[in-house]
Formats: C-alpha cells, sequence, structure tokens
C-alpha cells in the first residue's frame, strides 16, 4: 500500500460517517410537522373563526329580521281585528237601532240615493 | 286621560283617492281623548296573509288576502258636544256626493248617525266597505279596500270577538270593545 | 411522491456528519441537521427524484456548513469522540483520527469541506464541483492544495504522536 492510499485510508476513516444522536430524528419531524401545522393551522382556524362569526351574524340577522317580521304581523294582526270589530259593532249598532224603530231586518242592500 | 294610539304602517294611503277627505278627521284627534289610527297597507297585509296557522289565524289570513287597505280612525271624547259633527256629516255627503259610494245602512240620530257605504269593484277599481258612525262622544270611520259586501266579512265568524257578521239582521250580542293597548 | 421521513431516515447520517466534522461540535451538528431537513421539508415540492433529493441535501447542507464555520470562525478544536477505545492498538487509531480531524478543521471553510465531501462521502471533483458550485479545476487545485497541506501537518503530527506514545 502506498503512502498515498494510506494517507486517504485515514482521511476516509477519520472523516467516515458519524451516527446522528438517537433522538435528532424524531426532533426533526417534530419540527417539521410543527412548521406544517402551524401557518396553515393558524391560517385555518383564522377562516374558520371568521366563518363561525359571519354565520352568526347572518343568523343573528336573520333572527332579528324575523322577529322584526313577526312583530309587525302581530301589530297589523291586532290592526285588524280592531278594525274588524270596529265594522262589527257599528253593524250591529245600527241594526239594533233599526230594530228600535221597528225595522225587523236590516238588508245589506244598496240605499236608492 | 289622553292615549293617542296612533301606529302609521307602510306607505300613507291615497284615501282622497277613494274620496274619503282624511284631514278632516285629524281635525278631530286634536280634541280626542283618545285616538286609534290604523292604516295597513299591502305590505302589512301580505304578512298577514303569509301566517301560517289554524283557527282565528288561517280565517285573518284568508281574509287579508282579499283585502288591499285598511284605514281606521276611531275618536273618543270626554264629555258630547267636543267635536262638531258637521265635519263628520260634510265627510259623508262629499263621499256619497262622488257617486263611487254607495249608502246600504243609513241610520240617523239625535245627536250623531252611522252610514254603511259599499264600493262595488270595475275594472281596475277595487271595491270597499266605508263605515261612518258618528255618536256624542265618539266617531269612528273604517274604510276596508278589497271587500265590496258583508259576505267576505261574514266569513269572520268567531275573529276577533265577532260572533258572526250577520247580513241578514240576525242578532248576535256586541262584543264588549277593546282597543289594542298601546305597545 | 418523495416521502419527508424515507429522504430523513437516510440521510440523516450523511447531512449530520457533514456537519459535525465541518464544525467539530455535536449540538451544532445537530442544529445545521435540523435546519436543513427543515428547509428539504420547505422544498420537497421541488424536488423530483430521490437522487435529485440527496444531491440538493449535500448542496444545501455544505454551504450551510461553510457559512456556520465562517459565522463561527470554526479553525481549530477537534471534534471529540464520545468515549476513547479501550485497547492500545484501538487507542493508537483513534489518536490518529483525532489528529486528522483537528487537522481538517484547521483547514478555511470551503477547502474544509472539499476535504469532507472527498473523503466522507467518496465524492470526485466533479460532484464536488457540483455541490458548491464551483469551477471543477478549483476544486482539483484547491483539494490538492489541502491534501498537500494536510499531508506536511500529519508527517509532523504523526512523529508527535508516536514520539508521545513512546516516551
Amino acid at each position: 500500500m502506498s503512502e498515498q492510499d494510506r494517507f486517504d485510508d485515514l482521511l476516509r476513516s477519520a472523516l467516515g460517517r458519524v451516527e446522528p444522536p438517537a433522538g435528532l430524528e424524531g426532533r426533526i419531524l417534530r419540527a417539521a410537522g410543527l412548521r406544517h401545522r402551524t401557518p396553515r393551522g393558524a391560517w385555518l382556524r383564522a377562516v374558520a373563526m371568521v366563518l363561525i362569526v359571519l354565520a352568526a351574524a347572518a343568523l343573528g340577522l336573520l333572527w332579528r329580521q324575523e322577529r322584526a317580521r313577526a312583530e309587525r304581523a302581530e301589530q297589523a294582526r291586532r290592526q285588524l281585528e280592531f278594525a274588524l270589530q270596529l265594522t262589527y259593532d257599528r253593524l250591529v249598532k245600527a241594526e239594533r237601532q233599526a230594530n228600535s224603530i221597528g225595522v225587523r231586518k236590516i238588508r245589506f242592500e244598496e240605499v236608492p240615493q | 286621560m289622553r292615549i293617542l294610539w296612533y301606529v302609521a304602517l307602510g306607505a300613507p294611503l291615497s284615501l282622497a283617492a277613494q274620496g274619503i277627505d282624511w284631514s278632516v278627521l285629524d281635525k278631530l284627534a286634536e280634541k280626542a281623548k283618545e285616538s286609534a289610527v290604523v292604516n295597513l297597507g299591502p305590505e302589512q297585509l301580505s304578512l298577514l296573509a303569509g301566517a301560517r296557522g289554524k283557527g282565528e289565524e288561517a280565517k285573518l289570513g284568508e281574509l287579508a288576502k282579499l283585502l288591499k287597505s285598511v284605514q281606521v280612525r276611531n275618536f273618543e271624547f270626554e264629555a258630547p258636544g267636543m267635536y262638531d259633527v258637521e265635519l263628520v256629516r260634510s265627510l259623508r255627503d262629499k263621499v256619497k256626493a262622488g257617486g263611487e259610494w254607495v249608502s246600504i245602512v243609513s241610520v240617523k240620530e239625535k245627536d250623531g248617525f252611522t252610514e254603511i257605504l259599499i264600493k262595488k269593484p270595475s275594472g281596475e277599481k277595487t271595491g270597499g266597505l266605508l263605515v261612518i258612525a258618528a255618536e256624542p262622544k265618539e266617531v269612528s270611520v273604517v274604510h276596508v279596500e278589497g271587500v265590496a259586501d258583508l259576505s267576505a266579512l261574514g266569513r269572520l265568524g268567531g275573529l276577533a270577538g265577532i260572533p258572526e257578521v250577520a247580513p241578514a239582521g240576525k242578532k248576535a250580542p256586541a262584543p264588549a270593545k277593546e282597543k289594542p293597548k298601546q305597545e | 411522491m418523495l416521502q419527508f421521513a424515507d429522504l430523513l431516515r437516510e440521510h440523516q447520517s450523511m447531512v449530520y456528519s457533514l456537519a459535525y466534522h465541518a464544525l467539530g461540535d455535536r449540538a451544532a451538528a445537530e442544529d445545521l441537521t435540523q435546519e436543513v431537513f427543515l428547509a428539504l421539508f420547505e422544498h420537497l415540492d421541488m424536488l423530483e427524484s430521490a437522487e435529485h433529493a440527496k444531491a440538493w441535501l449535500m448542496r444545501v447542507a455544505a454551504n450551510r456548513a461553510i457559512d456556520e464555520i465562517r459565522k463561527r470562525r470554526y479553525r481549530s478544536g477537534p471534534p471529540l469522540e464520545a468515549a476513547e477505545p479501550a485497547e492500545a492498538g484501538a487507542q493508537e487509531d483513534w489518536v490518529l483520527r483525532a489528529q486528522v480531524r483537528r487537522m481538517v478543521a484547521g483547514l478555511p471553510a470551503r477547502a474544509r469541506t472539499m476535504i469532507i465531501l472527498r473523503y466522507q462521502e467518496d465524492l470526485g471533483p466533479a460532484e464536488i464541483a457540483r455541490a458548491l458550485d464551483l469551477p471543477v479545476q478549483t476544486v482539483k487545485s484547491r483539494l490538492h492544495r489541502s491534501l498537500n497541506l494536510l499531508r506536511g501537518r500529519m508527517a509532523r503530527g504523526l512523529a508527535g504522536v508516536r514520539a508521545g506514545r513512546r516516551a
């Protein structure tokens, strides 16, 4: 074996591969997983939060609109009932007055002008 | 105590177009102890027409589908003579003079009158029912646009304390009138 | 599709060794190895094959090692073995290897990395040139110069070791 060969062998032996510590692979995998998850996870969480807030706002708005509509409908119902009741009262009263002067029946027909 | 119950919903309806000078009645509101004003337009009536339910609600919904608008003015006064009955009478006369409205009931009393008028639908004009009543301490005007006879209202038996509208003059006990309470 | 875990398992020894020989510090070598593999993780989509990934890892590890050497000015300080061999023959080999690593560690950053790639990974000048993005001729001449330097230092150093053992 020449001097050159011995020198090369010595270098190969001195600079040969060394085994990395046992925990290094796991540590790198964890770091990669964390790096993988953090930005995307954070982004997804942010998107999810925005969607939840928007959905809640939309639901809230729909609920308020529906409640306002129901309130308006209830008001309208009371007013229509009031109008009908008033009409009915006047009809009954008119009939009673007619009865008092001897008219037995009111026929709801046109009165000649 | 003077209570003003005033709910004007939707666009004010052009009562002048129906031959009713509503401004005459507005003058009475200032002197009234209690005022009730109802203006139901198509939008409000459609809310009722869309209501799903049974019994009374369903009946009201059915009626609301027929109606175009409902206006009510009801004024109660502290004492007789607090308003000029001639104002109401002139209103009635103007309506009748317009030719569109036809009186079907006209009751004259010493201190007032009750007039029930109908307007038959013709062409694009819808029919209507108008009640004008003047009493010593109360004035009531009800205008229902969309029905031209009492038979439509006759379907309201059981509604709003109405036992049965009896066009043939059947007697039915008058329910105690309850005004909608202030919200 | 390349699997990161597979590439890590297969090449961690190469990257870690390169870093360890270049920096002479286990903790620093671990950090550099992690950095290199995290960079691989970010660029995984761009790598077409296992060979491409290996070449990429070698290039990135070598260049980062050079940067780190320059940053830390690692010029001396031998890498330490975990434990000394007990037998006399093994003892001599261990001392020799340690001497060699110390000498390699004394080389300038780029020359040091060339020697490591040459003897750790058994790369030829052309492959080293590709890894370090240098002309082949430059690599050849730098290798030649570095090896001569090492040979001279080693001759002096080995004489010292043998003399020490005799004493």
